[in-house]
């Protein structure tokens, strides 16, 4: 029943009906709400913490919501805001960064298995430098190449849910990847 | 378009090559651009860079995030979540208030700006001079010009009391009823003293008398003298009665007063 509704009905419905309706909401946005956290934080517990609040913060500010925006928007604010106060909050911990080479994900469990040890070692420093890189991005660079990469949106979607003109979203993108392109070729390992 | 951090800014392509990148252009424009690459290698080399920076980002994506179940989000109920946010500090509602709601910010500032002229405001009028006395001590000096006409003729000592508070009686710590006998023309008095001022003071002082003969008018010396000692006398409410200064070697006020004039035109 729910699911033929916008997102905009479904908040509606949410704040005079049926509060439940705001779980179709949470269905429909909890994958890439939580690729766009994983994209700007790099930690899987932050992302899930980070993507948890936002979706307490928006139903908790339901009745607030006016419509002036898309949720799809909305729900994105929330979702950066709360990145990077996850972030700034990292930052003022000085042990923060010993834990962030302790939980680096493992990368070798997804390397092929025709890859030399050697090769292995490289891929990971490579994506270790990828990793440093996007996440020394600007925020704003940064969360329209995740949403691009990691969402997979489209120019159109992320113009929309970001409330800015297509021709902002390819000159930001240009950008992060000219950046990014900088950044990693200032590296002595070589492409694959 | 772009900033200035693009190389290649004077060629007409240079719009399409995050489009072409990602494949979200246009057949005729794809073949247009494709095209165009093959005579521009500023371009060629720019969508060779960006590939391979794509590519690490998506092999970053395969390798870390690709394989990360989606967690379950858990939306707490209406009554949890009042529960929680009364828990929250004033500060953290605040801020969550404002996180969600932009439109309240203007509402805020305008809130605060508000407040804030309303502080200043408040902390400039009490910051002014007590106004009362100021007022008092004018007044009394304008009274003791307006004094009747016999008590420059009485040629004695004339006590100038103003209708004050009736704490003007307990600051100089005498209750002793004042001495109009000597005045004459008690009409006169009673006007003088009709409206009630506000000071609290008293001044004892010899009023010289006009000179039948020569009709020299005494000269008045400055009271401001006399005025500081009521100022110093009057306190301000609230705050502790200072020690009563001496009033008896006040210097005489020798002041043009109206009631010397009148005096001196009746006797004409």
């Amino acid at each position: 029943m729910t699911a033929n509704l916008t997102d905009e009905q479904l908040v509606e419905l949410a704040v005079k009906e049926n509060p439940d309706a705001f779980g179709e909401i949470v269905k429909r946005w909890e994958r890439k709400i939580f690729a766009l956290c994983f994209g700007m934080l790099n930690r899987e517990e932050d992302a899930r913490d980070a993507a948890q609040e936002t979706f307490i913060s928006a139903y908790r500010n339901l009745p607030g919501f006016r419509g002036e925006a898309k949720v799809s928007s909305w729900l994105h604010r929330i979702a950066v805001n709360q990145c990077l106060t996850k972030q700034r909050r990292r930052k003022a911990r000085p042990e923060s960064a010993l834990e962030d080479e302790a939980n680096l994900p493992q990368t070798n469990r997804a390397a092929p298995r025709h890859l030399l040890p050697s090769n292995r070692a490289e891929q990971n420093e490579r994506l270790k430098l990828v990793r440093q890189a996007v996440l020394s991005l600007p925020p704003e660079l940064r969360q329209v190449i995740v949403m691009k990469e990691f969402e997979e949106m489209t120019f159109q979607q992320i113009a929309e849910t970001l409330d800015m003109p297509l021709s902002t979203v390819k000159s930001r993108l240009y950008t992060a990847l000219k950046q990014l392109r900088m950044k990693l070729e200032k590296t002595p390992l070589e492409f694959v | 378009m772009f900033n200035d951090n693009q190389k290649n800014a004077s060629c007409r392509f240079a719009d399409e090559i995050v489009s072409y990148l990602y494949d979200e252009i246009g057949k005729q424009e794809k073949l247009d651009f494709q095209s165009h690459l093959a005579d521009c290698a500023s371009c060629a080399e720019e969508i060779d860079g960006f590939s391979l920076v794509r590519s690490s980002v998506q092999q970053w994506r395969a390798e870390d995030f690709a394989g990360l179940p989606t967690p379950v989000f858990e939306i707490p109920s209406a009554k949890t979540l009042e529960r929680d946010s009364s828990s929250l500090s004033w500060f953290e509602q605040i801020r969550a208030f404002l996180l969600l709601s932009p439109n309240s910010l203007t509402r805020s500032a305008a809130f605060a700006v508000l407040a804030i002229c309303a502080g200043l405001a408040f902390f400039v009028f009490n910051s002014l001079p007590d106004r009362d006395v100021a007022q008092s001590v004018k007044e009394p000096a304008m009274k003791a010009n307006a004094s009747p006409t016999a008590a420059a003729e009485a040629g004695g000592r004339n006590s100038v009391v103003s209708e004050g508070n009736k704490d003007d009686n307990q600051q100089t710590g005498s209750s002793k009823p004042l001495d109009l006998t000597e005045i004459k023309g008690k009409s006169d008095a009673k006007k003088a003293f009709a409206a009630p001022a506000k000071t609290s003071f008293r001044v004892r002082a010899e009023q010289p008398s006009v000179d039948k003969q020569t009709g020299a008018r005494p000269k008045r010396s400055a009271s401001a003298k006399a005025e500081k000692e009521a100022v110093k006398i009057s306190p301000k409410p609230g705050s502790k009665q200072p020690a009563l200064p001496d009033l008896t070697d006040i210097e005489e006020d020798n002041s043009l007063r109206l009631s010397d004039i009148f005096a001196e035109i009746s006797m004409r």
